[in-house]
């Protein structure tokens, strides 16, 4: 149970797990465009609370360019790094599987408090954080993960290319989003 | 009585060097060859390692299809078997 929770890729990957994981993603998305629920970053999730209202299409694009940035990435690190073959559908399709705990991020960013003073922060605003940063955590360690598998990298070498690669992704994707969405 | 199963051992218990063969017995005859003779490369491996090159074989050297009896991914299957490659070429050049 723990092994489908945290590393389901011994089981799934390449192009069924690339389906599985585009239709969370547009799932994922109309709830966020419901929860007010932005995805502006590989590993972000803000909930937007302002007047501004965005298009239903920027909730879309958002997570497709956060995936397009891990994978991109993540596939030229494997490439370099590896010694086993990479393919491309399986770092594709196992990133694209790791969006599922923001599934439920979106989902519960319905019930987020609102908050129009940050020197106030209550306690069930506390709990809603604490919640929200467990479900990132969750991503980070598919994210892990699937790398971990599909590019076949160990120990030590594992962990420090896994840390650069999601800094350089989560830069990227902050970029692209900067001068096309927002 | 329960049947005991032994594995080859293919290291030295004592200095962890690769053992040798000695001698080799016909059961029939009772013939003795004595010697010295290296063990093959494959025989190094362990009992899962073996099952799985003699799995891989058995299916033509697909790994997809070895995904598919196994219940794994591609991935996990082709990393398993880059493992043994991996395993092979370290004890080729321990020789």
């Amino acid at each position: 149970m723990t092994t489908w929770f945290f590393n389901p890729f011994t089981y799934i990957a390449g192009f069924k797990s690339l389906v599985i994981g585009w239709i969370i993603i547009l799932v994922t998305a109309c709830i966020a465009y419901y929860s007010h629920t932005h995805f502006d970053g590989a590993i972000d999730a803000h909930l937007h609370a302002g007047n501004k209202m965005y298009p239903a299409w920027h909730y879309v694009a958002e997570p497709f360019i956060d995936w397009s940035s891990l994978v991109l990435v993540f596939f030229i690190t494997g490439r370099i790094f590896s010694i086993s073959t990479v393919r491309f559908i399986d770092i594709a399709g196992t990133f694209a599987f790791t969006r599922w705990p923001f599934f439920f991020l979106a989902l519960i960013n319905f019930l987020a408090p609102e908050t129009k003073d940050l020197s106030h922060i209550s306690l069930q605003l506390l709990f809603f954080a604490f919640v929200s940063l467990g479900f990132c955590i969750w991503m980070i360690a598919l994210m892990y993960n699937a790398f971990r598998v599909s590019a076949n990298i160990k120990g030590s070498k594992s962990v420090w290319l896994f840390i650069i690669s999601l800094i350089v992704a989560e830069m990227i994707s902050k970029i692209i989003l900067h001068y096309t969405l927002h | 009585m329960k049947q005991l199963k032994k594995s080859l051992p293919h290291v030295c218990p004592s200095c962890q060097s690769p053992l040798k063969v000695t001698s080799l017995s016909c059961d029939a005859c009772e013939t003795v060859v004595s010697g010295s003779f290296e063990l093959p490369l494959l025989s190094r491996l362990s009992g899962e390692e073996l099952q799985f090159v003699l799995d891989f074989v058995k299916s033509s050297g697909s790994l997809k299809v070895m995904a598919q009896q196994l219940g794994l991914s591609y991935p996990t299957v082709r990393n398993l078997l880059d493992d043994i490659i991996q395993k092979l070429e370290n004890l080729k050049s321990e020789k």
